[in-house]
């Protein structure tokens, strides 16, 4: 089944940022980036999108990923 | 001369017929009881905050199921009852008046059945809320 991948323990990392920092950065609690991070979430409200680009100084496009059925 | 008919009389005569309807109102008592258990829980559940859970959509539909019986089963006893005395009633002249099969209840239990599938919508929603970053 085809889905959306979120990629911010890889931003993490390329930021050289522990979760704890981000949410600290953008005030959401650790539970719910860990939500975000593990791809459980169901939606992410684009206050929260953007906290976490201007924080990572990235753009959605870097945390979120478009994969197609049978792509790993 | 008259005839009496009494039920205690009747029903020493009639051993099958009693002991039906004691295995009947047993059901009935059971099925009773565990209803008003899941509505208990329904509304502990209320007054806990925690109306929107898996558990409360199965209890309502237990609900909607069991008050949607109680026509059916209503009818099944007039219809029982009115078998049982149709020979006393033809030997002393009683008449006997018994129900017409009702729907008031089946209506209830079906708009129950509706509102679990609301609760169901509901917890689903509830679900995705708090799973939104």
């Amino acid at each position: 089944m085809d889905s959306i991948k979120v990629n911010l323990d890889l931003m993490l990392v390329k930021r050289e940022m522990s979760l704890t920092e981000l949410s600290e950065k953008v005030d959401i609690t650790i539970s719910n980036l860990s939500i975000l991070k593990t791809g459980k979430a169901k939606a992410i409200r684009f206050s929260t999108l953007r906290a976490i680009c201007k924080a990572l100084d990235c753009q959605p496009g870097d945390i979120l990923e478009y994969e197609a059925d049978g792509e790993k | 001369m008259t005839a009496k008919a009494g039920m205690a009389e009747f029903m020493n005569n009639n051993p099958g017929h009693y002991t039906g309807i004691i295995i009947f109102l047993f059901i009935f008592l059971s099925a009773s009881l565990y209803g008003f258990y899941q509505l208990k829980a329904l509304l502990k559940s209320t007054v806990d905050n925690d109306v929107f859970n898996k558990l409360n959509v199965r209890r309502l539909k237990i609900i909607a199921f069991l008050v949607m019986l109680i026509d059916p089963i209503h009818w099944f006893v007039d219809l029982y009852i009115k078998s049982i005395f149709s020979d006393v009633a033809a030997a002393n002249t009683i008449s006997l008046s018994l129900g017409s099969l009702e729907l008031s209840y089946f209506m209830i239990g079906l708009l129950l059945f509706v509102l679990s599938t609301v609760f169901e919508k509901g917890y689903e929603m509830y679900q995705e809320l708090k799973l939104t970053v």
